[in-house]
């Protein structure tokens, strides 16, 4: 029987909608690369659903069924979701965010062979993706809340293991990790960090610019 | 549902309605909306049930989990615009919609089951689950609200969870 983690609840979380902006694009990249995780947001979804069955109700304005059923002819606005061409490196659901020429993004260089970018989203937490040479190690880093780093490309690994494309690694404040890819494929990631604390006042506005991890 | 979509049936949109809109008004509600706001929703969300029908697929979900599904992703594309009004209303937007449902999983029998599995629930991890999807709280402000231990509410509520997908995996 499988064990729930940490990971399950994410999901749950992404299937009742709360999940913010950036922790959601890593659950839908991930189950775009992997079945057992559509699947099981699958099931969560059906919980939703099954909840909402049994859900108590509230009566809705009385104006509100005859507006819905006059509606019904009128033709619908456009309402389907335009999904650029992106980068087949990437998954669909995040191809909106990064376009169709991954070169072409405002990357970062943090050290030598590795380099980031960040990505719009919305809401708590940061996400970018980070490219990091064959053999190239990602200096030893904490962060503040829980880290979430999926593998698109390539393959990287630490005290914690190996981890491949569709692998995720969730990393508490607790973990002191310093990745290495491995040699060969750079390694391609999507890398999302809980909104950390942030530092107030004059100065500490001015450092935060400076925290990256 | 079938008759909506294959015959524009709409005396059974309208009892889709009144089946739907109340209940949706109230979860919509208990994730933070305010009356108006609730309402809206609901009646996007039904005009896309019935352009959409056709599109429904039952093995790959119930009615119920498809209108959640919808009315889910239009409440987070109105969060969306709100944080962001100057988006372009053609930008693609994120919705957690999983492109290609898991094939192999018939779910056309699970919602009675499913149903079932939650009113089968010890009282408490059927509170944590409604919680968890109605609550738009985090674990720790469901810990401090019950006066569980926050270890002890992420443990209550998977072990909930994993009896709910148990139910979903058998006949399945």
């Amino acid at each position: 029987m499988t064990v729930l983690t940490e990971r399950d609840d994410l999901l749950v979380a992404y299937a009742a909608g709360l999940l913010p902006e950036a922790p959601s694009l890593v659950v839908a990249a991930q189950a775009a690369l992997r079945k057992d995780v559509r699947r099981a947001v699958g099931d969560y979804e059906a919980v939703a659903g099954a909840l909402l069955e049994d859900c108590e109700t509230r009566e809705v304005s009385p104006g509100l069924r005859e507006s819905v059923l006059s509606l019904l002819n009128e033709e619908s606005p456009t309402d389907e979701i335009r999904t650029p061409a992106g980068d087949s490196r990437v998954p669909v659901p995040l191809q909106g965010f990064v376009g169709n020429d991954l070169e072409a993004l405002r990357w970062r260089r943090v050290i030598p062979g590795v380099k980031d970018t960040l990505l719009p989203t919305l809401g708590g937490g940061t996400a970018r993706l980070m490219l990091v040479k064959g053999g190239v190690k990602v200096p030893a880093h904490t962060h503040q809340g829980l880290e979430l780093t999926l593998v698109l490309e390539g393959a990287f690994s630490d005290a914690s293991g190996t981890y491949g494309p569709g692998d995720l690694q969730l990393a508490d404040d607790n973990v002191d990790h310093s990745p290495v890819a491995e040699k060969g494929t750079p390694c391609l990631c999507l890398v999302v960090t809980e909104a950390p604390v942030r530092l107030t006042g004059r100065f500490g506005r001015m450092l935060n610019r400076f925290v990256r991890y | 549902m079938a008759a909506v979509a294959l015959r524009r049936d709409r005396e059974a949109f309208a009892r889709l309605f009144d089946h739907y809109a109340p209940r949706l008004k109230a979860f919509l509600m208990r994730q933070g909306a305010e009356g108006a706001a609730a309402e809206e929703l609901v009646q996007e969300t039904l005009l896309t049930v019935w352009r959409r029908a056709e599109t429904f697929d039952p093995a790959q979900a119930t009615v119920a989990t498809w209108v959640f599904t919808i009315a889910r992703n239009k409440r987070i594309d109105r969060l969306r615009r709100e944080n962001k009004p100057d988006l372009d209303p053609h930008e693609p937007l994120f919705r957690p919609e999983i492109e290609s449902a898991d094939e192999t999983v018939n779910r056309r029998q699970q919602g009675a089951r499913l149903r079932r599995a939650i009113a089968d629930l010890p009282p408490e991890q059927a509170d944590l689950v409604r919680m968890a999807y109605f609550g738009d709280k985090v674990h720790t402000t469901i810990a401090a609200e019950t006066g569980i231990a926050l270890g002890t509410v992420k443990s209550r509520l998977r072990l909930a969870m994993k009896r709910l997908r148990r139910a979903l995996e058998e006949e399945s």
